[in-house]
């Protein structure tokens, strides 16, 4: 899942003294396995593993609480013959 | 349900309200076409496409299955689905796309019919949700569209914003092909209409021309799509295939220039010479034509 944050400017919720903890409730509360920030936190990527039915409710608890659509890109698992063996 | 009387997709028969030739001589790569179909041709249509369970089209479609999701608080987002995935994307309110779906007994029909070759000519099915439906952009393909269930509401240019468009382009997207971009810069929007298909209702929108479309009730559509071949292609392959046989074809480019001696090996105008023959001879030319229409591995 890709979240493109404005700028706090025009975004009062990264203003939110407790931003970041409020982030890391989100994220656990979601599931995410992992969360990668680029760009001072603007940019987020966070790695989840979630069914379709899933997809409107994380990323409207996303919208409520950063005012922004995400947008999913989905990771395609390699098939199992592209391993590491039987070359 | 009964069986249909039809036994093949007959375009002549479907194209009977305008009438074949006048498909060609005023619609064909130039403006859009609404067409009902009769009750026994949709039969045949939606016989020879089975049900249209989204597990099975999943598992059929040859260059894969995608979900396509936006809603009030998801950014447009696009999943590859499989059979196991399918239905489920489907109940989260996805529009899926089911891509080159083989149906040989319409495509095949279809392609005969325009005088195309076979493997360009493709099925896919589209399931819409009620709500859904596809921001303005036009396609690169050939298209056409019949309603199997439920209804779709679509906005289409009359004519083509980007005639023959070498590129498919979603209005407003910054993402513009090079091939695309100088065509792009003087286009204009032609005047749209709009148009409501339902069941049974056969839709031709030229390649380059604008549409958008909602689906206020699930709807399900097959896209029968001519991924255009130029003629460019034809000569280009024809001519390799033809060429690469011979062994003065094979040779390599000496003599263009260089030392007055190496110029006795330019054998550039006897060639061009054997090239104007060929293509002067219509047994060649055909030869050319069909080699390219029905590829030995075809």
């Amino acid at each position: 899942m890709r979240i493109a944050i404005p700028a706090d400017a025009a975004n009062p919720f990264l203003a939110a003294p407790d931003f970041e903890v409020q982030w890391r409730a989100l994220l656990k509360r979601i599931g995410a396995l992992a969360s990668y920030p680029r760009e001072q936190g603007r940019l987020q990527h966070v790695l989840l593993d979630i069914d379709a039915g899933q997809i409107t409710p994380i990323a409207e608890a996303v919208f409520r609480f950063v005012g922004v659509k995400p947008e999913f890109l989905p990771e395609i698992a390699p098939p199992p013959y592209y391993g590491l063996r039987n070359y | 349900m009964t069986a249909p009387m039809v036994d093949s997709l007959d375009m002549r028969r479907l194209l009977s309200p305008i009438g074949a030739e006048r498909f060609f001589a005023e619609h064909w790569q130039a403006r859009m076409a609404l067409l009902p179909l009769a009750e026994d041709d949709l039969a045949f249509i939606r016989e020879t496409v089975g049900p249209l369970d989204p597990a099975r089209l999943a598992g059929a479609a040859r260059e894969g299955a995608q979900a396509w999701m936006a809603n009030a608080f998801v950014a447009h987002s696009v999943f590859p689905i499989n059979p196991q995935n399918a239905a489920q994307f489907r109940d989260a309110g996805a529009t899926l796309y089911f891509v080159n779906v083989p149906l040989p007994a319409l495509t095949d029909s279809l392609a005969d019919f325009l005088g195309a070759p076979r493997r360009k000519v493709l099925a896919s099915l589209f399931f819409t949700p009620a709500g859904g439906g596809a921001v303005p952009h036009f396609d690169k393909n050939e298209n056409f569209t019949i309603q199997l269930t439920g209804a779709k509401r679509w906005q289409v240019g009359e004519t083509p914003m980007v005639p023959e468009t070498p590129d498919s382009y979603t209005l407003g997207s910054t993402m513009i092909t090079p091939a695309l971009a100088p065509l792009l810069a003087g286009a204009q929007r032609p005047p749209e209409r709009a148009v409501d298909l339902k069941p049974g209702t056969l839709l031709y929108v030229p390649r380059g021309t604008v549409h958008h479309t909602g689906a206020g009730e699930p709807s399900w559509s097959l896209n029968l799509s001519y991924c255009p071949a130029t003629w460019l292609e034809l000569l280009h392959a024809g001519l390799q295939e033809r060429l690469a046989a011979s062994p003065r074809w094979r040779g390599i480019i000496t003599g263009v220039g260089g030392d007055p001696a190496a110029r006795d090996a330019n054998r550039l105008p006897e060639l061009l010479a054997e090239l104007r023959a060929a293509l002067d001879d219509p047994k060649e030319v055909e030869a050319l034509t069909r080699a390219f229409l029905d590829p030995p591995d075809a």
